[in-house]
């Protein structure tokens, strides 16, 4: 199977929705096949509005994206035979589940209706026949992961796809997606909800005023960075941030002795918006 | 396979629409079936009547590709944007105008049928009738006849039905490129872009009027004032607006859609 590198490039994207204010500016980034990415970002910082800016759902003004080798904004069919775009919001379909599998499947050339019928028995969803009209959000969005998943498309864009999952859900859903990964293949995941993600990503992309201020495996993220909870607030030149809570003080701190730690997404992301010159310097 | 054009993918696209729209059609093509029960002889109302029904079901057709939600859902399919223009357009004019005449012929033939089972009913104690029995007739498939004035020979157009398709497909073309174009309240705006631009072409036509003829102003009542064109020019022009100017609207509604952001 062949394995293509770079399967997302941007450079120099320049979006906005409105003349005068910039959304994004300047922004590149080259995504790896093999890896769950996780995109962070405050609310407004345009994460819905870079995955729609790969899925060529929206031009940038400047620069170029460049998705499995063709321009993402002429939506070519080859491309999107091989991307899903999952997005936060879904879509109003009055079809039942085999309905759905019946008309959508056929688009896609990779689509397994086996690994479809297996996701659905993980997300305990029994029954094809049920209309997805009136099916609950939560239950919505199961079946639209598990046709998402089950088309094997080499690039998933996922809008918070975790939003409105009850507990089980998150994770049957951390479990079908860990299983789902392969070398040729590459997720790209926006989400708040860090915690529901934070043993899945491997590799995580932070935005901050319109750009990436961010973008690392956790291996090198772990590497460099330490992430533990001290008893008092000690602060000696390789603490970069430092929040006290109920245990004790969480500190994220240069690992210059190369420590063991768990990365703690919630942290790093705080401290990159507190600290960001500090943290570039050290990647 | 083919990245331009599949059968296959197209037909999968209009399985689409008539699976995730099937109520919403029955509904839609039986309140034209009742409709045409009542105006079923009147052809300037069945010809008004199919105009009108063609122009917002077409905005209707394409009122998903605006909706945030939807529209992410159109434009992400695995079908080209030829094949996703050539669904539109087999549906808001091929398709439209089968069933037009389809709900036409039911709704005669129910109308025709209702009136004379009415007609035989006998309203209160003595003999009111409120319905007179009628002949099933078929005015849609009917051509108009006129006389030639001079030779006095009867001539007969092209039925109804023919010369409706060639206005539709015209009509159609516009309401496209409108219901792609114009994000909500597509018919209303693409109907105020039509009358604005017939002003503009009205207007044009008077400085023309001016320049070459020295006036502004016709009289109507002259038989002389009355421009028409005639022989091949006449073919050409009508041609021209009957033909290459729906391909040309196609064309632009190609474009549009390749641009359309959601």
């Amino acid at each position: 199977m062949e394995i293509i590198q770079k399967i997302i490039q941007l450079n120099e994207v320049n979006f906005s929705y409105q003349k005068n204010r910039p959304l994004l500016s300047g922004l590149s980034l080259q995504l790896d096949p093999g890896h769950i990415y996780g995109l962070l970002g405050r609310n407004g910082e345009g994460k819905s509005t870079l995955l729609k800016l790969i899925a060529g759902l929206v031009f940038p003004q400047k620069g170029s994206i460049d998705v499995l080798g063709f321009e993402a904004r002429k939506r070519r069919l080859q491309m999107l035979q091989d991307i899903y775009f999952f997005p936060e919001e879904l879509p109003v379909f009055n079809l039942t589940v085999r309905e759905l599998e019946k008309i959508y499947a056929p688009f896609y050339p990779q689509f397994s209706i086996e690994q479809f019928n297996h996701y659905l028995k993980e997300f305990d969803i029994p029954d094809k026949n049920w209309n997805l009209s009136r099916l609950s959000f939560g239950q919505k969005k199961k079946v639209m992961i598990a046709f998402g998943l089950a088309t094997n498309t080499k690039i998933m864009l996922m809008d918070e796809p975790t939003n409105g999952l009850d507990i089980p859900s998150k994770g049957q859903f951390r479990r079908i997606i860990a299983s789902t990964l392969e070398a040729n293949r590459c997720l790209l995941i926006s989400t708040h909800q860090v915690r529901d993600l934070d043993s899945l990503i491997d590799s995580i992309i932070i935005m901050d005023e319109h750009e990436i201020v961010f973008s690392e495996p956790i291996d090198v993220i772990t590497d460099k960075l330490s992430f533990k909870v001290y008893d008092t607030n000690e602060k000696d030149d390789s603490v970069i941030y430092s929040e006290d809570n109920l245990r004790g003080y969480y500190q994220v701190r240069e690992n210059r002795n190369h420590e063991d730690s768990k990365l703690d997404i919630e942290l790093l992301f705080n401290a990159i918006l507190a600290n960001k010159k500090r943290i570039k310097n050290i990647f | 396979m083919n990245t331009y054009f599949d059968f296959n993918r197209t037909g999968l696209l209009i399985q689409r629409y008539f699976l995730e729209r099937f109520r919403s059609e029955l509904i839609y093509w039986s309140i034209m079936a009742i409709v045409f029960m009542f105006i079923r002889n009147n052809i300037a109302v069945i010809g008004g009547l199919i105009f009108i029904a063609g122009i917002f079901y077409a905005a209707r057709f394409f009122r998903e590709i605006h909706s945030r939600t939807n529209g992410i859902n159109y434009f992400m399919i695995p079908a080209t944007q030829v094949e996703k223009l050539t669904v539109s357009l087999l549906f808001t004019i091929v398709y439209f105008y089968g069933m037009m005449i389809l709900a036409y012929i039911v709704g005669n033939l129910l109308g025709t049928l209702f009136t004379n089972l009415l007609a035989n009913i006998s309203f209160f104690s003595f003999d009111l009738r409120l319905f007179h029995s009628v002949d099933l007739k078929w005015t849609l498939f009917e051509s108009k006849q006129y006389s030639n004035i001079f030779t006095g020979d009867l001539k007969y157009q092209a039925p109804y039905i023919a010369l409706f398709m060639k206005y539709l497909l015209l009509t159609q073309s516009i309401f496209t490129l409108g219901g792609i174009y114009f994000k909500n309240n597509q018919a209303f705006k693409t109907i105020l872009s039509v009358i604005v631009l017939l002003f503009a072409f009205s207007i044009i036509s008077v400085v023309e009027l001016k320049i070459f003829a020295g006036t502004t102003s016709v009289n109507a009542n002259s038989a002389e004032s009355v421009i028409t064109m005639h022989g091949v020019f006449h073919t050409i022009m009508s041609a021209i607006f009957a033909y290459l100017v729906p391909v040309y609207l196609w064309i632009i509604s190609y474009f549009r859609l390749t641009e359309k952001e959601v």
